[in-house]
């Protein structure tokens, strides 16, 4: 009986995950090896979901082209594998993936727990950080100790954060948010009173949400921080140096900036279209 | 046809039965009375195995029961039992109630057992509530029907524990009625009671119980008119 | 906040995305839940069985099983089902889906165990005694007397487990799983309006639950009727 029970028991086990298992990850049927990237594609224009569109190909954004391009290049059948942000980095740590390209800036922690790629560029995405605030109070600010005594939020654990640290006065309140997105309903509802984030989603974001305009405050960005970086397992030098190669050759090329316009487009026009159009003919 | 012998049964460190032997003829109707806490339900419990005796032996017909080997339900189907608490099955019809237990141990077919049922239902005068669950029934309708579900398995022994305890007093003579007329028919019955006059009425033999022994047995002459053992007297004394 | 921008906003997301919400969200959220809870019955009631049977070894470890899941974030056992279980055994190949799947199952059969287990403890002792009496067996007294009782305390329970686990799938998202709650991630990494999006998303699993709440209420009442 209690023999049985256990027979039942693995078998019904191994037959719901065979059941649950699905033969499309079958990639080794062709001979191109598999380079496999984590990505968080909820942050337009790095990387985000085409909804139009189903599996690998749903995956655009400037960090998605540059993942392309480096596969291309090792020769190799790109993956990518969504996930949240957290979770991209343990995948790298676990070695599930061989890299992750979503937006990383360098920092010393990760540095010590991950092999780090020399910079990339996302055009001015990562090189201008600034905060938004709500549109009726965007001229107020132009220097940090105007936010002397108020609320700022950033994205915990982000670069945005860091900076809010070492450039904001003392008595402002730094708050920190799961992501960023939060932080955005933070400002929308008075929780905060402004929200520091890089350029390029300051746009995006205020392409949707005419309540939030640019603070007219411009973070001085150390070099050391200000552009991303690819992350990669500790084990693996090797493709490290490849990887290097490759970021060298597309800096040597000029690449990135004719990228980064690619995804803004990408995900910028189509806005931009909604919005001079909206849904009641009306331009906004 | 019972034979028990030198039963200990302990519930962690509470002993109940301390070393009870006794036996049960063939048709003899025993009544076992007592204190409450005395063993005389654990006692009881103890002859179909519905608790295990910690040492000591229990037998049916020469057989030992509790031990190794023995298929208990076999002699379980020959000894019926009537709880308390009724324990009809509340899912299942009266009928149903029934015909489960022969019919599964292919005992009988559907047909045999229904016929059965329903005999025995019109003897307890239940015979209109063939298809009725359980709880549209009395307290005393429902103990009557677990009398016949017992009954159904032609049993050889009819065991019954505190049969009346749970009924409103209206209802006793109800249930006591059919048990008198199964005792009467010959059936070999052990009764734990508290109903004095009934046990003293049907009885053969009377055994008074306290501390998980018998302390005294005889016939409900000596037990209740002649009393020798002071605790028998003193609980007499107190319930008559 | 202006409230007639927001609602121009809200309707313009739902217009344009409704099917990314509506079609993929829905069916992948539903089937994610009723996957995690057909399967999840099944090995919560074995794992029920095992917990109520002789073998001390294994009541040891299945109660050990279950205090683990019920006491860690289920956060944490996704992150396992994803990381840890292919990398134990890569022979499966598994999905996104199925890896997310194995550890929201993983994760439902210990609550499912306890639903089954009290369910069961709550048939009264004199049932079986009852029963075991009339000569069934110990299975024989389950299978005609116990369960079809138990099954009155546990069918209740387990449309409430059907209920939390279509909210638990939000957490496939964190691996874009496909579940609604990916939906609101992809829309909203796109458009940046979260609250339109986490309104559309919040009021759909609203319904969800609603509708399969009623079916629970309705479903208690007619099986305490009979």
């Amino acid at each position: 009986m209690k023999k049985m029970m256990v027979i039942a028991l693995a078998l019904c086990m191994v037959l719901s995950i065979v059941a649950c298992a699905k033969q499309a990850d079958k990639t080794n049927d062709d001979e191109q090896p598999v380079l496999k990237v984590a990505l968080s594609p909820d942050f337009s224009p790095m990387e985000f979901v085409d909804t139009s569109k189903e599996g690998q190909e749903q995956f655009v954004g400037f960090d998605v082209t540059l993942a392309k391009h480096i596969a291309e290049k090792l020769n190799m059948k790109l993956e990518i594998e969504p996930m949240s942000f957290d979770a991209c980095q343990v995948a790298v740590q676990m070695g599930t993936v061989d890299l992750g390209i979503s937006g990383f800036s360098w920092t010393k922690d990760r540095a010590e727990n991950y092999l780090i790629s020399d910079y990339y560029i996302a055009g001015d995405n990562e090189t201008e950080q600034v905060i938004i605030v709500p549109a009726d109070k965007a001229g107020q600010y132009s220097k940090a100790e105007d936010f002397a005594g108020l609320k700022i939020g950033a994205q915990a654990a982000s670069l945005q954060e860091m900076l809010c640290n070492e450039a904001l006065p003392d008595d402002t309140s730094i708050e920190l948010f799961k992501d960023i997105n939060v932080a955005v309903v933070a400002l929308q509802t008075g929780k905060v009173d402004g929200v520091a984030v890089a350029d390029g989603n300051a746009d995006a974001i205020i392409a949707n949400n005419q309540d939030i305009a640019k603070s007219g405050f411009q973070f001085d960005v150390d070099p050391k921080y200000e552009n991303n970086v690819i992350l990669l397992n500790q084990k693996d030098e090797e493709l490290l140096k490849k990887v290097n190669e490759i970021l060298a050759d597309c800096m040597a090329n000029d690449l990135y900036s004719g990228w980064y316009e690619e995804a803004k487009a990408l995900a910028g026009i189509d806005t931009a279209k909604e919005i001079s159009y909206g849904d009641d003919g009306k331009a906004e | 046809m019972i034979k028990v012998t030198d039963l200990h049964k302990s519930f962690g460190e509470l002993k109940v039965l301390d070393g009870v032997s006794e036996q049960v003829e063939k048709g003899e109707a025993v009544s076992i009375i007592g204190p409450s806490g005395s063993g005389k339900s654990t006692f009881l419990r103890c002859l179909n195995l519905l608790e295990i005796p910690d040492s000591g032996t229990v037998e049916f017909e020469g057989h030992v029961l509790n031990q190794k080997g023995v298929d208990i339900n076999l002699y379980r189907r020959r000894m019926g039992m009537v709880f308390q608490g009724f324990n009809v099955f509340p899912h299942m019809s009266c009928i149903d109630n029934i015909t489960m237990a022969p019919v599964l141990q292919k005992l009988k077919t559907k047909e045999e057992a229904t016929a059965q049922a329903e005999a025995l239902l019109k003897k307890v005068g239940l015979y209109e509530k063939r298809d009725e669950h359980p709880n549209k029934l009395s307290g005393g309708q429902k103990q009557r029907l677990a009398i016949v579900r017992a009954l159904a398995m032609e049993p050889d022994v009819m065991l019954f524990d505190e049969p009346t305890s749970a009924l409103d007093p209206e209802m006793v003579g109800e249930v006591l009625n059919v048990i008198r007329d199964l005792v009467k028919a010959g059936m070999t019955t052990v009764i734990v009671s508290h109903e004095m006059g009934f046990v003293r009425e049907i009885s053969d033999r009377v055994l008074f119980m306290d501390g998980g022994n018998i302390l005294e047995r005889g016939t409900p002459d000596d037990i209740f008119n002649h009393p020798k053992n002071p605790r028998t007297q003193d609980f007499l004394s107190k319930v008559l | 906040m202006d409230f007639i921008d927001f609602f121009e906003k809200f309707i313009k997301v739902l217009v344009r995305y409704w099917d990314v919400f509506l079609i993929k969200g829905v069916s992948v959220t539903l089937s994610l839940s009723a996957i995690t809870v057909f399967f999840g019955t099944i090995f919560g009631t074995l794992l029920a069985f095992g917990k109520m049977g002789r073998s001390r070894l294994l009541r040891w470890i299945i109660t050990a099983f279950v205090e683990i899941i019920r006491g860690t974030p289920s956060l944490l056992q996704i992150y396992v089902g994803y990381f840890i279980v292919p990398l134990a055994l890569p022979f499966l190949g598994l999905s996104t889906y199925a890896s997310v799947a194995v550890a929201l199952i993983i994760n439902s059969s210990a609550y499912v165990s306890e639903v089954i287990r009290s369910g069961i403890q709550a048939v009264d002792k004199g049932q079986t005694e009852a029963a075991r009496s009339l000569g069934l067996t110990q299975a024989q007294a389950m299978i005609k007397v116990v369960l079809p009782q138990a099954v009155k305390n546990i069918l209740p329970a387990l449309g409430n487990e059907f209920i939390t686990i279509i909210k638990e799938t939000s957490l496939a998202s964190t691996f874009f799983a496909g579940d609604l709650m990916t939906s609101y991630l992809t829309v909203n990494g796109k458009e940046f309006l979260p609250l339109q999006c986490l309104l559309i998303v919040g009021i759909i699993y609203f319904i969800l639950t609603f509708i399969l709440g009623r079916g629970v209420h309705a479903l208690e009442r007619r099986l305490s009727h009979d």
